[in-house]
């Protein structure tokens, strides 16, 4: 039976362990800041390979990877 | 009570196409264990490294086309029924797309098998990118276009469902995952004609021999106009679970459902006008086209981050519901015993890293060095052969109990597949990038060469090949654990009775966003406009010259 708490459950998905569901957190109260260091953590890795990828390809003048 | 059981007919035909699917998936699997081991000459007694480009196609198409088309369709027929409420206006109807879908297949899978058997007299190792002047048998090409009309007329079912819901529900806003499955299906429809004609009017003749010569660049050209949005064709069904699933997985809900609708919004648009940045390599299309793609890739990135966005959110509010907190540490919180939860989620991660080497591909001048070299597999395992193909694998785990009504079976073998398959693809996929970087080819048998030594930038030569064999090996058991997974809860699981089918409305819903976002005709007509732009000049100058000329013979294959 369809039922909107996600404890009733045989499925492969949630099954016991998501019904471990503390509180409901509304919209209004509900801060992303993971979301933002997540994403911003992303974002500093994808520079740090950019500046690498210079080092590795272009800074040797040469078609080469390393040298 | 769940799916099956109030949509017996729709769960009927999700179930076969779901059967196509992992049919695919176990041949075209085993081929890719086939490869690794032959690439990297730790065992080279499966086949010769002539029939090796027989199973490379294998191994491109039944997983790249036929695994993914097949699992889409189910997984899309499932969404829409479910969300509109409605069964399939007519089986017959249904039954005739499927049926023309796997007639294709057993077409297309026949030419290209009949290249491993000798004697048979058929061969098709074209590779996936099946353009000139490699020839296949024309069986090949006739099934694949049946492949493709076969889909067509899936997503004809689909509008007309979705018309009659309309008729009863003039006013609602279109359910998202419904919404979903209409922008994908427009997309395909805009992108895969391209790739319909050019089998149609120029290389079914050509294999037939009713012309003899081809022009190398005009089918090549409509292959790519086709070959960029298939990857979205790919995707968005991923992103259709991580949207409206994976929220719910987490213990959570979908953060906006707006984003969402914009999201698939830009991919119907930009997903086609950007197909030459898988021709900078190529002469005959001038370099302003090529820098315009390289730019609208670049766009097409955002969705993409967007994604990532509300993806992330939503796990993250998932995670504090469940009682995560801090900056990093909610990630803890999350359900890591859950097989649905955990593939989803680690697909979802080598994406991120996949993003990066996709970036490096897009980027006109730097592609340059990795053009074709082992690198672009080892960019597209983590893309379509992980993001994709391990969201599929672990919704299954999902979904099966709601197709069959039967529990999961072998639960804690479906909580080691997507591990395994995370493990096996980072030593695979990493070796493959650097041994690109080395200027080790892609689509060679034996990439080893007399007086040739590579110069290898990261680690040594003789470890890459390992980690590719080893990887591969271990892809290749995943894939057994998903199979056996699968097959034991189909036909030996026990009765489910609470099958687990919920999924919560989005914290913020579609109530607060603007109704054009659902207004269909004008997005596609907008759609229909970029292709234009991007596309009418270069293919009518390729057009004027004569269709088949100027003409190359084929390469014999
Ligand atoms: C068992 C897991 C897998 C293994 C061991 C594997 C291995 C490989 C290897 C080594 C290659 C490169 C061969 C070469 O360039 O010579 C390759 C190519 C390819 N793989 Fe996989 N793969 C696996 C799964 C997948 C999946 C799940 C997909 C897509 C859904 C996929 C799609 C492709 C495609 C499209 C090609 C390129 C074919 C071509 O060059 O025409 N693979 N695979
Ligand atoms: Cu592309």
């Amino acid at each position: 039976m369809p039922t909107d708490e996600p404890e009733a459950s045989t499925g492969g998905g949630t099954t016991d362990e998501a019904s471990g569901k503390a509180r409901d957190l509304p919209l209004d109260e509900f801060q992303p800041y993971g979301t933002l260091a997540v994403t911003g953590a992303y974002f500093v890795l994808l520079l740090v390979l950019y500046a690498l990828l210079y080092f590795v390809e272009f800074a040797t003048h040469a078609p080469h990877i390393i040298e | 009570m769940t799916f099956v059981d109030h949509y017996p007919k729709a769960a009927r035909i999700v179930k076969a196409n779901l059967i196509v699917a992992f049919v695919a998936l176990g041949i075209g699997g085993f081929f890719g264990l086939i490869q690794a081991l032959h690439r990297t000459d730790v065992f080279r007694g499966f086949v010769s490294s002539v029939q090796y480009y027989d199973v490379l196609t294998g191994h491109g198409v039944l997983l790249g086309l036929v695994f993914t088309t097949f699992f889409i369709t189910g997984l899309y027929q499932w969404g829409v029924t479910r969300t509109l409420e409605r069964e399939p206006e007519s089986s017959a109807f249904s039954w005739t797309w499927f049926w023309m879908m796997v007639g294709g297949t057993t077409m297309t899978a026949t030419a290209i098998l009949g290249g491993l058997v000798p004697g048979s007299g058929m061969s098709a190792a074209v590779l996936y990118t099946f353009y000139p002047p490699l020839q296949a048998h024309p069986l090949f090409y006739i099934g694949a276009a049946l492949l493709i009309v076969g889909s067509w007329l899936a997503g004809a079912d689909w509008f007309w469902t979705y018309r009659k819901w309309r008729a009863d529900n003039p006013d609602a806003r279109i359910p998202l995952q419904t919404y979903m499955v209409i922008f994908t299906w427009l997309m395909w429809y805009l992108c895969s004609l391209g790739v319909a004609l050019e089998v149609v009017v120029l290389l079914i003749p050509w294999s037939l021999g009713v012309v003899e010569k081809i022009d190398p660049l005009l089918p090549r050209t409509l292959f790519w106009y086709f070959g960029h949005a298939v990857v979205y064709f790919w995707l968005l069904p991923a992103y259709f679970v991580w949207y409206t699933i994976l929220p719910k997985l987490s213990g959570g809900r979908l953060f906006s459902d707006p984003l969402a609708r914009i999201v698939f919004i830009f991919f119907l648009l930009l997903s086609t006008p950007i197909g030459y940045h898988h021709q900078y390599a190529d002469p005959g299309i001038t370099l302003v086209y090529k820098m315009w793609a390289l730019i609208m890739t670049l766009v097409i990135l955002l969705p993409s981050l967007m994604t990532a966005f509300t993806v992330i959110s939503s796990m993250e509010h998932g995670a504090r519901q469940r009682g995560g907190s801090g900056y990093f540490a909610w990630m803890g919180a999350l359900p890591w015993g859950q097989p649905a939860f955990v593939g989803c989620a680690l697909a979802g991660i080598m994406f991120a890293a996949g993003g990066f080497s996709g970036m490096i591909n897009a980027s006109l001048n730097i592609d340059m060095l990795v053009h074709n070299t082992a690198w672009i597999p080892g960019h597209f395992h983590l893309t379509v052969g992980t993001a994709v193909a391990l969201t599929f694998m672990a919704i299954t785990y999902w979904l099966l109990p709601q197709l069959t009504g039967k529990a999961l079976k072998f639960k804690n073998l479906a909580l080691a597949q997507p591990y395994t398959w995370f493990i096996g693809m980072t030593l695979m996929s990493n070796a493959l990038h650097r041994q690109g970087l080395a200027g080790v080819p892609r689509r060679v048998a034996e990439p080893q060469y007399a007086g040739i030594d590579y110069e290898v930038p990261f680690g040594t030569m003789a470890e890459m090949d390992w980690q590719v064999a080893i990887g591969g090996t271990i892809l290749f058991v995943s894939m057994v654990l998903f199979l056996v997974v699968i097959g034991g809860t189909w036909w030996k699981g026990a009765p489910a009775t609470d099958v687990d089918d919920v999924i919560p409305p989005a914290l913020s819903g579609p109530e607060h966003s603007p109704k054009i976002l659902d207004n269909l005709t004008l997005w596609m007509g907008v759609a229909v406009v970029l292709v234009l732009i991007a596309y009418s000049l270069p293919l009518a100058e390729m057009v004027m010259d004569g269709l088949f000329s100027p003409g190359a013979f084929p390469a014999p294959m």
